[in-house]
C-alpha cells in the first residue's frame, strides 16, 4: 500500500515553515482515509478528537520525516500508534484486563458457538468492533476493514507476522461470539 | 485432531493464505464437522461485512479545529525562531502546548477562544524566550557586575514586561468573554463579576506591594498568581459560554461549579 508521492518532502518542509495552504493540502489529501481508521479503531465518539491530535502530532513531528516512505504511509503509521495509545489509555482507565500486542495467550480462544459473556444482546458489527481489546481490534481493522496484509500489519504494529494472523483469528472469533450474543 | 486445532486454518482459508497441504487436511475435516463448516461460513460473512463497512467522511468543522491547532503551533514556532534566530526547519515544538485549551467539541466561540489563548501563548513565549536579554542589556554598558540599583531596575523592567504580556492576554480573553456574556444566567454573571473583582483587588494590592519592594519574591509570586487566576477564570467563563451554546447541562454545571473556586 506504499505510494510514495512526488513532492512529499517539499510539502513537509512547507508545512514546517508555517505554510497553512500546504498544511491544508496535507489534510485534504489524507484526512478521509485517516478518519476511517480513527473511526473504526477508537469509535465514533473519539474519532474526531483523535484525528485532530493526529494532525497536531504530525505537524510537530514533520521534522523527523525523511522521505523514506510516502507522507501517507508516515501519517498512517502515526495514526495507528496514536489510536493504540488512545485505546490502551482508555482500557487502563476502565481497569479492564490489559493485553499485550504479541501475546498469543492474551485472551482465550472461544470455541464455535460459545456465547460471549459480555454480550447479552445482539450488537452490530461497528459496536462489536468497539468491544474488542486493542490488539484484536488493530489486527481486525487493519486487515479486514482496511485491507492490509499481515506483513504490512506486522510492520505497522511492530509485531511478528504470525502474531498478526493469530490476533486476527482471535478477533474474528470474538466478534462472531459478540454478534451471536 | 480437535476442532480448535483447525480454527486458525479456517481464517487462513478465508484469507486465501492456507498452504495446499493445510487446505487438503482442513477440507477433509470440514466434510465431517458441521460446527467448523458453520464457523467457516460465519468467518466469510464477517470478512465480507467488514469490507462492506461504509467509508466515513470527517465533518468540515474538523478542519477548522485542525487549522486552529496549526495556526497556534506555527505562530509559537515562529516566535521561537525569531527569539532564537533559527531557520524554520530547526524549530522544535514547545512542551505543554496551549492547544489543550482549545475546545474539542463544536462551538461557535471555539475560534475566538483559540485566538485569545494564542495571544497568551505567544506573549508568554516571547516573554520567557527573551527573558535573559533584559538583565544582560541593563548590565553590559557599565560593568561586569550589576550594582544593586541596576539589579532593581532590571527586575522592574522584567516584571513590567511580563505584566504587560499578561494584561494583553487578559484583554484578549475578556473580549471573547464579552462576546458571549449575554448567554450567561444573570446570577452566574454576577458571581463571575464578583470573583473578577476579588482577583482584580489582589492584582492591585500585589502591584502596590511590588512598587515598594520590587525584588520581593513573595510580591512577585502574588502578582503572577493573581494574573494567572484571572486568566483561569476567564477561560472557565468562555468554557461556560461554550457549554451554554451547546446546551450541555452537565458541562455547564461542571463549569459553574468551578467558577466559585477562585
Amino acid at each position: 500500500m506504499s505510494d510514495i508521492g512526488i513532492g512529499d518532502r517539499e510539502l513537509a518542509t512547507r508545512c514546517l515553515a508555517g505554510d497553512r495552504e500546504a498544511f491544508e493540502g496535507l489534510y485534504r489529501q489524507h484526512a478521509s482515509r485517516l478518519y476511517n481508521l480513527t473511526y473504526r479503531m477508537a469509535g465514533q465518539a473519539d474519532a474526531e478528537d483523535l484525528l485532530q491530535d493526529v494532525f497536531l502530532q504530525a505537524y510537530r513531528k514533520l521534522g523527523t520525516y525523511k522521505g523514506d516512505s510516502s507522507l501517507g504511509t508516515w501519517l498512517y503509521r502515526l495514526t495507528v500508534n496514536l489510536c493504540l495509545d488512545h485505546l490502551r489509555s482508555r482500557q487502563g482507565k476502565m481497569a479492564k484486563v490489559t493485553d499485550s500486542l504479541d501475546d498469543d495467550d492474551a485472551a482465550p480462544v472461544m470455541s464455535p458457538g460459545r456465547p460471549a459473556e459480555a454480550a447479552a444482546a445482539r450488537l452490530d458489527l461497528e459496536q462489536a468492533i468497539e468491544a474488542l481489546p486493542p490488539s484484536y481490534r488493530s489486527a481486525f481493522v487493519l486487515h479486514d476493514v482496511e485491507g492490509y496484509q499481515h506483513d504490512e500489519i506486522a510492520k505497522l504494529l511492530g509485531i511478528a507476522e504470525g502474531s498478526s494472523k493469530s490476533l486476527l483469528h482471535k478477533a474474528r472469533l470474538r466478534l462472531r461470539n459478540l454478534l451471536q450474543g | 485432531m480437535a476442532c480448535t486445532e483447525f480454527q486458525p486454518a479456517l481464517s487462513a482459508l478465508v484469507d486465501g493464505t492456507l498452504s495446499r497441504e493445510g487446505k487438503a487436511r482442513l477440507e477433509s475435516h470440514l466434510e465431517e464437522c458441521a460446527d467448523c463448516r458453520t464457523l467457516l461460513t460465519d468467518l466469510r460473512r464477517l470478512r465480507e461485512s467488514a469490507r462492506a463497512l461504509p467509508k466515513m467522511t470527517p465533518p468540515e468543522s474538523l478542519w477548522q479545529k485542525v487549522r486552529a491547532d496549526f495556526d497556534a503551533e506555527a505562530s509559537g514556532a515562529s516566535a521561537r525562531r525569531l527569539s532564537a534566530g533559527l531557520p524554520a526547519s530547526s524549530a522544535k515544538p514547545r512542551p505543554g502546548s496551549v492547544l489543550r485549551f482549545i475546545p474539542r467539541r463544536p462551538s461557535v466561540l471555539a475560534g475566538l477562544a483559540a485566538a485569545a489563548v494564542l495571544v497568551l501563548a505567544v506573549s508568554a513565549g516571547i516573554f520567557f524566550a527573551t527573558r535573559p536579554a533584559v538583565p544582560a542589556a541593563a548590565v553590559e554598558p557599565t560593568s561586569a557586575h550589576p550594582t544593586p540599583a541596576q539589579t532593581v531596575q532590571s527586575v522592574e523592567a522584567e516584571l513590567d514586561l511580563a505584566d504587560q504580556h499578561y494584561e494583553k492576554a487578559i484583554a484578549g480573553l475578556e473580549q471573547v468573554a464579552k462576546e458571549g456574556q449575554a448567554l450567561l444566567d444573570p446570577q452566574v454573571a454576577e458571581v463571575l463579576q464578583k470573583n473578577i473583582g476579588v482577583i482584580d483587588q489582589a492584582i492591585r494590592e500585589s502591584r502596590t506591594a511590588l512598587r515598594s519592594q520590587p525584588t520581593s519574591e513573595l510580591a512577585q509570586a502574588s502578582l503572577f498568581d493573581a494574573l494567572q487566576r484571572k486568566i483561569g477564570l476567564l477561560r472557565d467563563t468562555i468554557s461556560l459560554i461554550n457549554e451554554m451554546r451547546k446546551g450541555d447541562q452537565a458541562g455547564t454545571a461542571k463549569v459553574v461549579g468551578s467558577l466559585g473556586k477562585i
